[in-house]
């Protein structure tokens, strides 16, 4: 749901499958180069063993998720019944604005959870609370990056 | 913001889903705006109205005050 909103050409269902498949694709080859990396160069590593698990957990979800889309994505590329029905389904306004909705709640939670995770994790891993810091510094950026675009393009 | 969508559907003889279908929103859509849990946008205001063949004030009605 998070990929398909990024994905979309508006106004054009069928460039917007054809969009998703490209990038499908490239994900693909993404994951296999993880996977390949992750049998050929993480075992010679020393990695500690949560780290070569999550490698090897991003290299897997990636291949698998490219695969789900690209799949998807030419199925209803080839079946134009199916694909009226995922675009109707895709672009109802209601359920956009679900999604909008369900983004925004996760970005106040996540924005201002991380401001109150901060007091807990200073005193703790100074590096889990700069990279917190820096999630939340990268979020307000990403904000006032956004309102300057939207208050022009409005 | 009211609306008379059930009735005007229900005249017409359609259900929710042929509704959903002439104006390309799913069958969700149209019951959240029957049960006025959902307030449609001008652009599906303006589907629904040209569906019933009415105009978009016959189909929703405004509470507030709407004068300039």
């Amino acid at each position: 749901m998070l990929m398909k909103s990024f994905l979309n050409v508006p106004g054009d269902y069928e460039k917007t499958l054809k969009y998703r498949q490209r990038f499908a694709l490239a994900f693909l080859a993404l994951g296999l180069v993880g996977e390949v990396c992750y049998h050929l160069l993480v075992p010679q590593s020393g990695l500690p063993e949560f780290a070569q698990g999550f490698y090897q957990g991003a290299a897997a979800g990636i291949l698998m998720g490219a695969l789900i889309l690209l799949v998807r994505t030419r199925y209803l590329l080839r079946h134009p019944e199916a694909r009226k029905k995922a675009q109707v389904k895709e672009q109802d306004e209601r359920e956009v604005t679900i999604i909008n909705n369900s983004f925004r709640l996760a970005g106040h939670v996540t924005f201002f959870g991380s401001a109150g995770a901060l007091f807990i994790v200073l005193p703790l891993n100074m590096g889990a609370f700069f990279a917190l810091l820096a999630a939340m510094a990268v979020y307000a950026v990403t904000f006032a990056v956004g309102n300057a675009y939207y208050e022009k393009k409005l | 913001m009211k609306n008379r969508i059930t009735e005007l559907r229900k005249a017409r003889g359609w259900t929710q889903g042929e509704l959903a279908d002439r104006v390309g929103v799913t069958r969700q859509t149209i019951i959240s705006l029957e049960s006025g849990r959902y307030n449609a946008s001008l652009l599906l205001a303006h589907k629904l109205a040209a569906c019933f063949d009415a105009a978009i004030e016959d189909v929703f009605l405004f509470e507030e005050d709407a004068s300039c």
